[in-house]
């Protein structure tokens, strides 16, 4: 896949804040934004939806804790039922603990990894850095070039209102 | 007062009628009504109407009491701990919980009031000397006059604290002093030393000591972690009501301040949650009598219905319906669960109240309608005559600003 | 979109710094060899964590009756110690989880190296149970896994078997929300370093983060999540920790406010603790531009707020002693505060809670060495809390003929000098290796002055 890109280069948040939202509104494309930090309200500049993560947290955290609790109950009183301090073999108060402790561990690695799955993120991964202070002190905004409408003046002005530092292009 | 008050008089007649009406039916029960009431049905089998019927009256005066006191006093606890935390966010309505802070004397007289009407009771009986349990301490304690004496100290000591924050609050509108922000930071720190002892004394002396044989440590955080959910509920309810079109929070009070409040309250239902169990599991792990008396009487039997019914109301909905993130900015959503915890907050006093002033089992009938409206009734009008609506916004708090642009998340 | 800050709000980083400044200064000591004082300490920390290693190993090797326990004091060293360093863990889950839902952006210069201290803390916590096991190599019988032997689960029913699950989720998810805290910082200093050994690893830990904006976003969800989810389990750790011995009937031990009140008390030492070392952390590494005076205000503020609720912990237990007329209780409250480890008692009542009460004076928190001993001083003190309430509540029983007394053997003291050992080593190369500062998590939240903008120029680059 190659596709023509304009790479613009931010110096400060709020810069690219407002470019990113001006971008989107004028109807451009935003391939993807670079930034050393998470800058807030960019999802929203870019219009990201919110991320469905959090249902994979959820469903996890349900299963842990509630196949633990499914777990003690049958290991405690089927299993091998065994009478500990006279209590009775199914003991929900003393199943809690450990039921809650599986439902965040669960809950845990599974939204970290869905976090990994998702956004690709594993050791040993070949990238290519699109700048190399991305991570240091430089946001840079992706548009795509590949719309037939696009004209690069009335972007490069539209960037220029909002302080760029470099306009480049490039093949992705 | 009408001008700067939230409603006319007019508006508020319905409200003094349910007030009055309940509390006459209330009145009438405890002074004329015979305190045991049956209807013969014909053979061997008789209907009965009430039984204990002081007791229960006095038991439901006593839950409404202490629910309005422990919300003003929520109120001054959440300006005292958002001063102390440095907090920004909640500034364009802490009029709100000011309101409520400012409805203390009233709620605190009412319950002094309530709690005169039997405090006789609440001591050491002399007869039972040498019974178990014994001991100096708890009968010096227990003294009716000191008792009587510590609370009224209490709820001075409340008052007090709690006007002096609204009161260099309200300054501040005038004179814009920042200073003024800086010494209600010091009276904050002040004021949650007072309210962590005394609060936890208040909690002893107040309802523990209703079953005077029964003791648990946990007992005044359970109480502090009750006050805060319902408080946090109310101050969610009043905001949401208060920024409708034309009405003096509109445009101030924000869906980022509702995100929050929602995420405090899904903390604090888990937390009283927490502090539900973790009294409940080590009574029933330990199995010590002494101790497993609070339990056996509201797990078996009757009484068990109406802790679980507790335990959904205050964790179980408001856990799962407030878990998803829209949930929190929904104003239709946190109403009902705002809603759904205020009675949540009913339930569990009343199943920490009733069975202690030795009603053997569940009642629901005409005196605890009655007084849910005396409450209801009651609680709003204190809060629409304290809530001025001529200064409805910190106008010159220092932290205006930040409150106003304030993002969530 | 930068919120306007309140006139207020004191800058979170001083010395006008830009982006790269922060950069810079934060991955500066990475880079450069480690100063003869760094060498000091290490060589210091390693030692003993070789006195630990050497007693650890004798102890195995012929029993822990090697200890100074006895019929009656059953439990000493090893518990206080393991409750001791799991209490100093929490401070670390608080900074970053409980501040972080907070919004408490000042966290951002110490939630790094809290986190770091909570992983060590745990792990040296971890040591003691699996000693006092005796035969440490079947600690994997502590797990439910199908056996030959019926099979016969573990015991659900007991507090110690929570303690095993709770502590070791307490690790794991610790150890997950600090790497993931950390992926973004480490492609940094990846993008910084030369090429070679340094890089390679840097770039594999990493994970290949590029700092796209599609990926901070569901990075910053999941960073809530594993927040959302830490808080309550910091409260269960020490919560199912206080339950091995509230679950009990020894007064003293069963008390319902064991609970709450044992997890303020791990915030409390485990603040102290953060505080004593980033004391010396900003020194040592000249970050006072980051660590500033403000953050340790606060965190005094924050060891007043738990030393005052410790404190009423202690209050309420002695007034419900008083208030029940148990007579058992009241003999062990008694006995701690005038029986023969008084000096434990008093220790600790000083230490814990008239030694914070000095916060309430902005001069003794703007004094910082002031502060540095008195951080010291809690940090001792929370150990004697957990001494006190293990010891002096079994060493005076209900049968007055078995009473005893507790003496602890130079193994158990080498044991719990080689936990320190372990737990500086471990920080010591924490701080050669990794961010001691959350980069991107301070950049975000500080707002830093903005670099005047250069000419804009147009570059025409087909690659």
């Amino acid at each position: 896949m190659s596709e023509r890109v304009i790479l613009a280069h931010f110096e400060h948040e709020d810069d690219l804040l407002a470019a990113t939202n001006a971008v989107r509104l004028e109807g451009l494309q935003i391939v993807d934004v670079f930034t050393p930090y998470a800058v807030h309200g960019l999802d929203k500049a870019m219009g990201l939806k919110p991320s469905r993560l959090t249902w994979v947290c959820f469903v996890c955290g349900m299963v842990g804790g509630l196949g633990m609790l499914w777990f003690e109950h049958w290991s405690a009183s089927i299993s091998w039922a065994i009478n500990v301090g006279g209590k009775p073999w199914n003991s929900l108060p003393s199943d809690v603990p450990v039921a809650f402790e599986a439902a965040i561990l669960l809950a845990g690695f599974g939204s970290v990894f869905a976090l990994f799955a998702v956004c690709k993120l594993y050791p040993g991964k070949h990238i290519r850095m699109i700048s190399p202070r991305v991570t240091d002190d430089q946001f840079v905004l992706v548009i795509n070039e590949a719309n037939a409408s696009f004209d690069l003046s009335a972007v490069q002005d539209l960037l220029h209102k909002y302080d760029v530092v470099a306009i480049e292009e490039k093949l992705l | 007062m009408n001008d700067t008050s939230l409603s006319t008089k007019e508006q508020r007649k319905p409200l003094v009628y349910l007030v009055a009406a309940s509390a006459l039916v209330l009145l009438c029960g405890a002074a004329f009504a015979p305190d045991h009431l049956e209807i013969n049905l014909g053979e061997n089998s008789t209907w009965v109407l009430w039984d204990q019927l002081r007791l229960r009256i006095w038991s439901n005066l006593f839950v409404v009491a202490f629910f309005l006191l422990t919300i003003a006093l929520g109120g001054t606890l959440f300006i005292a701990l958002t001063y102390i935390s440095g907090a920004g966010w909640h500034v364009a309505f802490r009029r709100i919980p000011e309101s409520l802070a400012k409805a203390l004397p009233v709620a605190g007289i009412f319950m002094l009031l309530v709690l005169g009407l039997r405090f006789q009771e609440y001591g050491w009986h002399h007869d039972w000397h040498g019974g178990p349990g014994t001991f100096w301490f708890k009968e010096l304690w227990l003294t009716p006059w000191f008792w009587m004496i510590r609370s009224v100290a209490y709820v001075v000591v409340w008052s007090l604290l709690g006007k002096m924050l609204v009161s260099r609050s309200l300054k501040q509108d005038e004179s814009g002093d920042t200073k003024l922000s800086d010494s209600n930071v010091g009276l904050s720190a002040l004021f949650l030393a007072v309210y962590a002892v005394t609060f936890s004394l208040a909690c002893v002396d107040w309802i523990m000591a209703l079953d005077p044989l029964w003791f648990s440590t946990i007992w005044g955080v359970y109480n502090f972690s009750g006050m805060i959910q319902a408080t946090l509920a109310v101050i969610i309810i009043l905001g949401l009501l208060l920024r409708v079109q034309g009405r003096p929070l509109h445009g101030v009070f924000t869906d980022e301040h509702l995100h929050d409040l929602g995420r405090l309250m899904i903390g604090f239902s888990c937390f009283w949650m927490y502090i539900w169990f973790s009294q409940y599991m080590l009574i029933w792990y330990t199995n010590i009598p002494e101790e497993t008396s609070y339990f056996i009487i509201r797990t078996h039997g009757s009484w068990g219905p109406v802790v679980v019914v507790s335990i959904i109301l205050n964790w179980v909905i408001p856990f799962f319906v407030l878990l998803p993130q829209p949930a929190k900015r929904s104003s239709g959503i946190m109403m009902k669960v705002a809603i759904v915890v205020l009675i949540g907050r009913w339930v569990d006093l009343y199943v920490m109240i009733f069975p202690s002033t030795l009603i053997s089992k569940p009642v629901f009938g005409i005196w605890e309608i009655a007084s849910i409206c005396c409450l209801v009734g009651a609680g709003t009008l204190l809060i629409l005559r304290c809530f001025d609506a001529k200064n409805p916004v910190p106008a010159k708090d220092p932290y205006l600003k930040e409150s106003l642009h304030y993002h969530a998340n | 979109m930068s919120e306007p800050n309140a006139p207020l709000r004191p800058p979170l980083v001083t010395g006008d710094k830009t982006l790269s400044d922060v950069t810079q200064d934060i991955c500066e000591p990475l880079e450069c060899r480690p100063n003869a004082l760094w060498w000091v300490a290490f060589l210091t920390s390693l030692s003993f964590l070789l006195l630990g290693v050497v007693a650890v190993w004798y102890q195995v090797a012929t029993g822990i009756g090697t200890w100074g326990l006895n019929k009656t004091v059953g439990w000493g060293f090893d518990i206080t110690n393991f409750v001791f360093w799991v209490g100093i863990g929490h401070a670390g889950t608080l900074i970053s989880a409980v501040l972080f839902l907070f919004r408490q952006k000042w966290r951002t210069a110490v939630n790094r190296s809290a986190e770091a201290m909570t992983l060590i803390a745990v792990m040296c916590a971890g040591i003691f149970p699996l000693i006092h096991m005796g035969r440490p190599w079947l600690a994997f019988w502590m797990m439910p896994y199908p056996n030959t032997r019926g099979p016969l689960w573990v015991n659900f029913k007991s507090p110690l078997l929570w303690d095993v699950f709770a502590i070791s989720t307490y690790l794991m998810i610790s150890a997950v929300f600090w790497y993931v805290g950390l992926v973004p910082d480490l492609a940094t200093v990846r993008d910084r370093t030369e090429p070679g050994w340094r890089k390679r690893i840097y770039s594999i830990l990493c994970l290949g983060w590029d700092g796209s904006a599609r990926t901070w976003h569901r990075y910053e969800t999941v960073y809530l999540l594993l927040a959302g989810l830490a808080t309550p389990l910091v409260f269960s750790v020490h919560t199912i920790v206080s339950m091995d011995f509230a679950t009990s009937v020894i007064p003293g031990w069963h008390t319902t406010i064991f609970p709450p009140y044992f997890v303020a008390g791990a915030i409390f030492s485990g603040l102290a603790m953060v505080l004593t070392l980033m004391l010396v952390a900003r020194k040592v590494m000249t970050l006072e531009n980051y660590i500033t005076k403000v953050h340790v205000d606060k965190m005094c503020k924050l060891i007043l707020a738990m030393g005052c609720i410790v404190g009423l912990a202690y209050s309420t237990e002695f007034f419900t002693a008083l208030y029940s007329g148990n007579a058992y209780e009241q003999f062990v409250f008694m006995n701690r505060a005038l029986g023969p480890f008084n000096w434990a008692y008093w220790t600790m009542v000083s230490c814990n809670v008239i030694a914070p009460q000095f916060f309430w004076f902005r001069s003794v928190r703007s004094c910082l060495p002031v502060v540095f001993v008195l951080t010291l001083f809690i940090n001792v003190g929370m150990w004697f809390e957990r001494f006190v309430i293990i010891v002096t509540s079994l060493h005076r029983d209900f049968l007055p003929s078995s009473w005893a007394s507790y003496v602890p053997s130079w193994i158990e003291l080498a044991t719990f000098a080689g936990s320190f050992g372990l737990f500086f080593t471990l920080f010591l190369i924490f701080c050669r290796v990794l961010p001691v500062i959350a980069i991107a998590e301070i950049k975000g939240a500080a707002h830093l002055k903005k670099v005047p903008s250069k000419q804009a120029s147009v570059q025409e680059k087909v690659v």
